[in-house]
């Protein structure tokens, strides 16, 4: 049988940091479903018996206002795992034992793990465990996650509970329909005489009314919750009498008018009433109120003057040392893959007799296409680095205190700010950054105006066009399309705000964790677990979009003009969409199509379809020479990434750049007008920005999302370019 | 309180040379029954004559203020507020949350302050009763109503966090928020008797972060305007 153990808690206690000291690589990361909350999961053997954990998601309290409590508590009560290890921070008990009697309630044995001991040492901070061990009636374990201290100890102590899980389950009914045994647990979820009788009286009723329920929910932990007037436990008492709802509401009314609070409040006030007295006896030396380094940090970071600029200075820092420290690793992994790595497939396949067409395919779609998921590598592994280090330090939360105001105004969080300022670098990470988002609705709101922050590979199609027609205007117009981008980000929020998110205001509630160290560890760990899904997900979605596209480049069988290709005569048919906009020729579409791979690619199409030149055929590679040129290839990117992100830091001389292609500029001119430029460039700003970006926001939220995001752009960019086309025809312009 | 007197004869009263300027200045604030406030005031009156200009509205109260027509309250939200000096004592309610100024006369309590006064031996010229709470209608449908004061002699300062200074601490004696984020404040450790203090403002004006068990927490005005706290003095705490 398998031992299924759940982690709770509340955020910031260092739950991921214990769960991967004892899964490691083993966790598997998912979503819960229905939902976008993370959901790691991993299961191993130990001692002999299959472990299942599951790391739920950090939350304050098992009601049901928020996607994490609901993840939560549903779980809990639906699974109904055999142990759960609440992870506790140890200098701050008194507000993590919150939960920890709402998970009491639930008569699953739990494990308590004081975490953070350490700190809590070092403040002079002393929990007799045996005592908080008897008190509350569970296991106590000192952890320090970080350096795996008393790790070991937790899975044997719940197999150990585990074990002893039906005596708990019975002793829990036993004590919740028995006054006299509820009354012998001198702490245990005691919420004064007011309310306490009122529990009692709700749990016969429930035992009576609603058997059936009792028997999956726990009655204390439902009694409690329907007093409270939570609407996820109400929802439970669907199907029953409705006596019992008019009693319920008849108690509610009674503690309201006696405490002369509403009930939430006064049960609230009982839970915390037993952790101050649960604090007060297990804690011999009472926690000095300090801040200390915290305190010293925020000062600085916070500061009214100093605050803004240290933000953007922070942000900049991880914006070009991202973009710039990756470009060499990502031009290295196109030159292996592009060059040795493709012939070996080609030479490959030709020896063991596979068709030119197979060939074709493998090294244009598939290695293509794998090659271009694995550009992104570097760039993720460099964001993940800095969110995983701006996150584990605390100065996430410190950033969404500083920007929230302005963010506030156009319906977003301040959190919002760095996945819209990564936008520009690559819409991709950007769109994995709105994790650090909490809410739903922020992430969905902060997704979907990621695409208007004109990414860096849009770059390249504006630098061709400017340099075929705006020579001297050049950065100003750049400058409007990255201004453009921005305004419209600003409208659209106002709009989505307006309409698509009416009425639900998000509440802003966050704590400021106190600053820590992350350990290499867990960072490593945080990094390969992003990495490994995105390649996993959203490869497997891009390789197979480059192989249908490859098909549709390639037949019917043998064409060898692009225009004839089903794909020419796709491109051909919606042409004359775009003829109202000023670019209806099936070149320009096709550029576009291909665009929608990646913005890149529309200039090598523009390229291909403008200026054709010759395949060069492969040679026989070795083998050897090739893996130590390899190996020579990696070792110049890492040098050129650091001389990169020093140079960006005014510490070396930035290296050349390259010069733009000018036999293309040439053509250009002979088929675009300088509005019919402008207009293609506002509608490559504006339209779906790339399939990776696309995959993302479908990994991230849902393909319906992800389709809603494709369609809202699309018509944005060709009714901006009309706009433009048009508006600019009126004024005389060609 | 309205006054039934004319214009001319309050500014007659008060030895006030009565400009156009003047009688319409006084006359917004004859005609608004409330407490209005320098802004509100010179919005009324620049219904009257739109080319009034706001400094002459403060210059103009001011005089008002010195010569007796207008009585000068401070009822602790930061801006003064103005009403014709009554031809009868009157004492106020002013609502901690929204800024509600109620009216209303008691003989007892007049009665009972004289009788203070003379047995201290003071020879009473004005008094001043300002009392804090939470109107009617902010009130909702909560019925509790602010714990008795703890003791009968210290007055109590009642606000809301948001009204708070950076550094300044207090015991919350009330959190009015709406159910969901009611839930949020408790499950955070935002509950009625706990001592919290406002760390600092962000440098854009909004959020706050404050410190309550141990931990700090950020929250927006809007948030931070339901939790009504009675103030605790800290070392420190520095008024605005
Ligand atoms: N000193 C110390 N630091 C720890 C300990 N456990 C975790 N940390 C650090 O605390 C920070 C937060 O840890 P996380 O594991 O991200 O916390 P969490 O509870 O998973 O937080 P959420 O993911 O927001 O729910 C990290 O920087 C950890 O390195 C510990 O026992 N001692
Ligand atoms: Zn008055
Ligand atoms: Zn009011």
């Amino acid at each position: 049988m398998t031992l299924r153990i759940a982690f709770a808690g509340n955020p910031n206690v260092g739950k991921s940091a214990l769960v991967n000291a004892i899964a490691g690589t083993r966790l598997h990361v998912g979503n819960w479903p229905g939902v976008t909350v993370e959901k790691k999961e991993a299961t191993f053997t130990f001692a002999g018996e299959e472990v299942r954990l599951v790391d739920l998601p950090g939350t304050y309290s098992l009601s049901s206002y928020s996607i994490e409590e609901r993840v939560t508590r549903d779980y809990l009560l639906n699974e109904r795992p055999d142990v759960v290890i609440d992870v506790v921070d140890a200098t701050h008990l008194e507000r993590n034992l919150f939960l920890t009697l709402q998970l009491l309630e639930l008569g699953i044995p739990v494990v308590l793990a004081l975490n953070m001991w350490d700190e809590a040492k070092e403040r002079g901070i002393e929990i007799d465990t045996e005592l908080l061990a008897k008190v509350l009636e569970v296991a106590v374990a000192a952890t320090v996650a970080t350096t795996r201290e008393g790790v070991g100890e937790l899975l044997p102590t719940a197999r150990r509970l585990a074990a002893a899980r039906p005596a708990t389950i019975a002793a829990h009914n036993a004590a919740c329909r028995d006054a006299s045994l509820a009354e012998a647990r001198p702490h245990v979820a005691r919420y004064g005489p007011l309310v306490d009788p009122e529990v009692r009286l709700l749990g016969e009723a429930l035992h009576r009314d609603a058997a059936a329920l009792v028997e999956r929910v726990p009655c204390r932990w439902l009694a409690v919750k329907l007093l409270e007037g939570d609407v996820g436990a109400q929802a439970l008492l669907d199907g029953t009498g409705e006596g019992l709802r008019k009693q319920i509401a008849e108690q509610r009314r009674r503690i309201q008018t006696l405490a002369g609070d509403d009930p939430a409040t006064v049960i609230s006030d009982g839970r915390y009433g037993v952790a101050k007295g649960v604090v007060a006896e297990v804690i011999r030396q009472r926690p000095i109120d300090r801040r200390d380094l915290t305190e010293l940090i925020d000062r600085v970071v916070l500061h009214r003057w100093l605050g803004i600029p240290i933000f953007f200075a922070m942000l900049w820092f991880v914006f070009h040392t991202t973009f710039d420290g990756a470009q060499p690793f990502v031009d290295f992994i196109n030159q292996v893959i592009t060059g040795p790595v493709e012939r070996w497939f080609l030479v490959g396949l030709t020896a063991i007799g596979a068709p030119g067409w197979v060939a074709s395919l493998v090294s244009e779609g598939v290695i293509g296409g794998a090659g271009f998921v694995l550009t992104f590598v570097p760039i993720l592994f460099f964001l993940y680095l800095f969110m995983g280090i701006l996150e584990g330090s605390g100065y996430m939360a410190r950033a969404a205190f500083v920007m929230d105001r302005f963010f506030h105004t156009i319906g977003l969080h301040g959190k919002s700010f760095i996945p819209m300022i990564l936008g520009f670098g690559c819409n991709v990470p950007a769109v994995y950054a709105t994790r650090s988002l909490d809410s739903y609705r922020d992430r969905v709101l902060t997704s979907l105006l990621i695409p208007l922050m004109s990414c860096s590979a849009r770059l390249p199609v504006y630098a061709v066009f400017v340099a075929a027609f705006f020579v001297e205007w050049r950065s100003t117009v750049i400058f409007s399309l990255y201004l453009l981008g921005i305004l419209l980000a600003v409208g659209m929020g106002f709009l989505f705000k307006r309409s698509l998110f009416r009425g639900e205001a998000p509440v802003f509630v966050m704590e400021l964790p106190p600053y820590r160290f992350p350990t290499f560890r867990s960072l490593m760990l945080y990094i390969w677990e992003k990495l490994q899904s995105f390649v996993r997900k959203a490869g497997t979605y891009i390789l197979a979009t480059s192989v249908v596209i490859w098909f549709f480049l390639n037949l019917p069988w043998g064409v060898q003009n692009p225009g004839d290709s089903y794909f020419g005569r796709v491109a051909g048919t919606v042409a004359p969409l775009f003829a109202p906009v000023g670019f209806g020729t099936w070149q320009a579409t096709g550029a576009l199509l291909t665009g929608v791979i990646a913005k890149e690619v529309v200039v090598s199409t523009m390229g291909e379809i403008y200026t054709p030149e010759p395949k060069v055929a492969a040679t026989p590679p070795a083998v050897a020479a090739e893996i130590a040129e390899i190996g020579r290839g990696f070792v110049a990117a890492c040098g050129d990434s650091v001389v990169a992100i020093l140079a960006g830091l005014r510490l070396l001389p930035a290296p050349a750049q390259a010069p733009p292609p000018s036999a293309l500029a040439q053509r250009m001119r002979d088929t675009f007008t300088p509005l019919r430029a402008i207009a293609f460039m506002v509608f490559v700003l504006t339209y779906i920005p790339c399939v990776v970006t696309m995959a993302a926001l479908g990994q991230e939220l849902g393909w319906r999302w992800s389709a809603f995001a494709a369609a809202y752009l699309l018509s944005l960019g060709w009714g901006l370019a009309f706009l433009t086309y048009q508006g600019g025809r009126l004024l005389g312009f060609a | 309180m309205k006054t039934t007197r004319d214009l001319e004869t309050l500014l007659q009263e008060s030895e006030i040379a009565p400009t156009a300027q003047r009688r319409v200045i006084a006359q917004a604030i004859r005609d608004n029954t409330g407490h209005p406030d320098a802004e509100t005031i010179y919005h009324l009156a620049r219904q009257i004559d739109p080319h009034l200009g706001i400094a002459t509205v403060y210059r103009t109260l001011k005089l008002f203020a010195e010569k007796g027509l207008v009585d000068r309250h401070d009822f602790g939200d930061g801006r003064a507020r103005y009403e014709v000096a009554p031809e009868s004592h009157h004492d106020h309610l002013i609502c901690v949350r929204c800024g509600t100024v109620v009216e209303f006369a008691r003989a007892q309590i007049e009665a009972l302050q004289e009788e203070v006064a003379r047995d201290e031996g003071f020879d009473l010229l004005d008094h001043r009763m300002e009392l804090y709470g939470l109107c009617s209608a902010c009130r909702g449908t909560r019925p509790r109503i602010l714990d008795p004061p703890a003791t009968a002699a210290g007055a109590r300062l009642v606000r809301n966090l948001a009204q708070l200074a950076p550094g300044e601490a207090g015991r919350i004696v009330r959190v009015g928020a709406a159910e969901k984020l009611h839930q949020r404040l408790l499950s955070m450790g935002l509950v009625v008797g706990e001592v919290i203090r406002v760390e600092r403002i962000a440098p854009l004006g909004d959020p706050i972060s404050i410190r309550v068990k141990g931990t700090s927490l950020a929250l927006r005005h809007p948030e931070a305007e339901a939790i009504v706290v009675e103030v605790v003095p800290t070392a420190g705490g520095r008024r605005k």
